[in-house]
């Protein structure tokens, strides 16, 4: 999963470009503790296990199945949008590259239900497949905030590492969560992805 | 079990207290032409008050007085291709303080073909202490029209009670056809290392009401402005709106329970053409 792998990750901010413009964040610290919920308690958590099913299921129908659920799990038009157009943009790229081992066995699903299920093709480990994930949505995140934070570079690769440790706690606590798992009360990051809607000046999709 | 118990009053010491485990189960079915079946054992019941115009109603009723560990309570309701149902409840249910295990609350509806059930019971309020496991499982078949309103109050603000341990597990599984078509489970647990879900601004940031409004209809995106007007500019409140495949969601954060029943009333006011069951507004 290479930073440049060309999902459109910059589009998206999962709520946060409202957060930020309704100042419900307006500090790296409070960027921090709000990625910090999101991993415990909201959308990655529940990707985190999304990915891990996707990557142990036996075949094309049981995967065909779980990104049915995964879409139900979606709490609101922008974050089905932002799942199903970052999932459906991997599975057409690895199609592409790597057409003899992906092209058949890949969806237009989630994003990680796409993940997880190329990882296991691919012979990449679940462990390794959560993490890169795992720091690519988190670092898409932080690439959005610092468009519209005062907040710099190094101030954002800081916020990074410091999500190094909650990213492996969830890696090691999701390798065999299953969709009666998928849980949390990151209500306020929900209701600010669902209010970007209708904001009126915004750059993400999301 | 009422409300008055010297457990459930905040500050008072907590005396070990044996109550005798409620069980209730209730089920209805209607079909187009009216009631079906109706029963109910244990500490559920089910009232059917006379309607004048819009569909029957149903309201539900824990003649326990409320809920605590070890409880276990099953409702049903299905309704008959062509038939419509509101089911309510005659009050707020409270979730008492448990000694032990969570309180276990299966609710499973059927909705057939051209049918419609509107599911709206009234607030459930977490007292300290609480565990609550509860499910709400719904089978939709082709065109079935689906409300559903819940709602959670955490402590009793007016009583002057926090929250400081708390057990919450809400699971929504809706499917269509066979189909999942909805999904959510709200995992709150207290006391939590490293942050307070009650307080944390990505979580709950202070609100003291939750409130979640979903309506399974072919019409949803075009009905989230008109939703999202209903309840602008109503105080105490931090709602979103979405519509999308055929499902229109409210989900609000409010300070208190008052501000929550507003902005239900204001929601489920603009979302349903009948008056709201009697209940709602007593």
């Amino acid at each position: 999963m290479s930073p440049s792998y060309p999902v459109g990750a910059f589009a998206y901010s999962h709520g946060l470009e409202t957060a930020i413009s309704e100042e419900q964040i307006t500090s790296a610290d409070d960027l921090g503790g709000w990625l910090d919920r999101l991993l415990e308690a909201g959308g990655p958590r529940a990707d985190a296990i999304f990915l891990t099913l996707a990557h142990t299921a036996p075949d094309f129908a049981a995967r065909d199945a779980l990104a049915a659920e995964v879409r139900a799990f979606a709490q609101g038009r922008e974050r089905l949008l932002e799942t199903d157009a970052q999932g459906t943009a991997f599975a057409a790229t690895s199609r592409a590259v790597w057409p003899d081992r992906l092209g058949k066995a890949l969806g237009d699903w989630p994003y990680p239900v796409a993940v997880g299920a190329a990882a296991a093709r691919m012979g990449v480990d679940r462990d390794a497949a959560c993490r890169l994930y795992l720091h690519g949505v988190i670092s898409a995140l932080i690439a959005a905030a610092v468009r519209f934070m005062p907040l710099g570079q190094t101030e954002g690769q800081r916020l990074l590492a410091a999500r190094f440790a909650p990213i492996d706690a969830l890696v090691e606590e999701s390798r065999h969560l299953t969709l009666a798992d998928v849980g949390g009360h990151a209500i306020m990051a929900d209701l600010a992805a669902l209010r970007h809607e209708t904001q009126t000046t915004r750059i993400f999709r999301t | 079990m009422t409300d008055t118990l010297s457990i459930d009053r905040p500050g008072t010491p907590q005396p070990p207290v044996t109550l005798q485990r409620v069980r209730g189960r209730a089920a209805i079915v209607q079909a187009a032409t009216g009631l079906r079946r109706l029963h109910q054992a244990g500490s559920a019941k089910i009232l059917r008050p006379r309607t004048y115009g819009g569909p029957d109603q149903a309201v539900l009723i824990n003649t326990a007085g409320g809920l605590t560990g070890g409880d276990r309570l099953d409702v049903s309701a299905e309704v008959d291709p062509g038939g419509a149902l509101v089911v309510t409840s005659q009050t707020a249910e409270r979730i008492y303080r448990s000694a032990g295990g969570a309180a276990q609350v299966r609710n499973r509806l059927t909705v057939g073909a051209g049918a419609r059930l509107d599911w709206l019971p009234q607030e459930t309020i977490l007292f300290d202490g609480a565990a609550l496991d509860r499910q709400l499982d719904v089978t939709l078949a082709g065109d079935a029209r689906f409300l559903a309103a819940e709602s959670f109050l955490f402590g009793r603000a007016a009583m002057g009670e926090t929250i400081a341990k708390l057990a919450l597990s809400d699971r929504w599984h809706i499917r269509r056809d066979g189909e999942p078509l909805y999904r959510d489970r709200l995992d709150l647990c207290l006391p939590r290392g490293g942050s307070d879900p009650l307080r944390d601004p990505a979580a709950l940031a202070g609100h003291l009401g939750l409130g979640t409004v979903l309506m399974v209809t072919p019409d949803a995106e075009a009905r989230t402005d008109g939703l999202r007007a209903a309840i602008s500019g109503l105080e105490g409140l931090t709602s979103g709106v979405s519509g999308w495949d055929g499902k229109l969601l409210l989900r609000i954060l409010a300070r208190d329970g008052q501000a929550l029943r507003r902005g239900l009333l204001a929601a489920l006011g603009h979302v349903r053409d009948d008056p709201l069951p009697r209940v709602w507004h007593m």
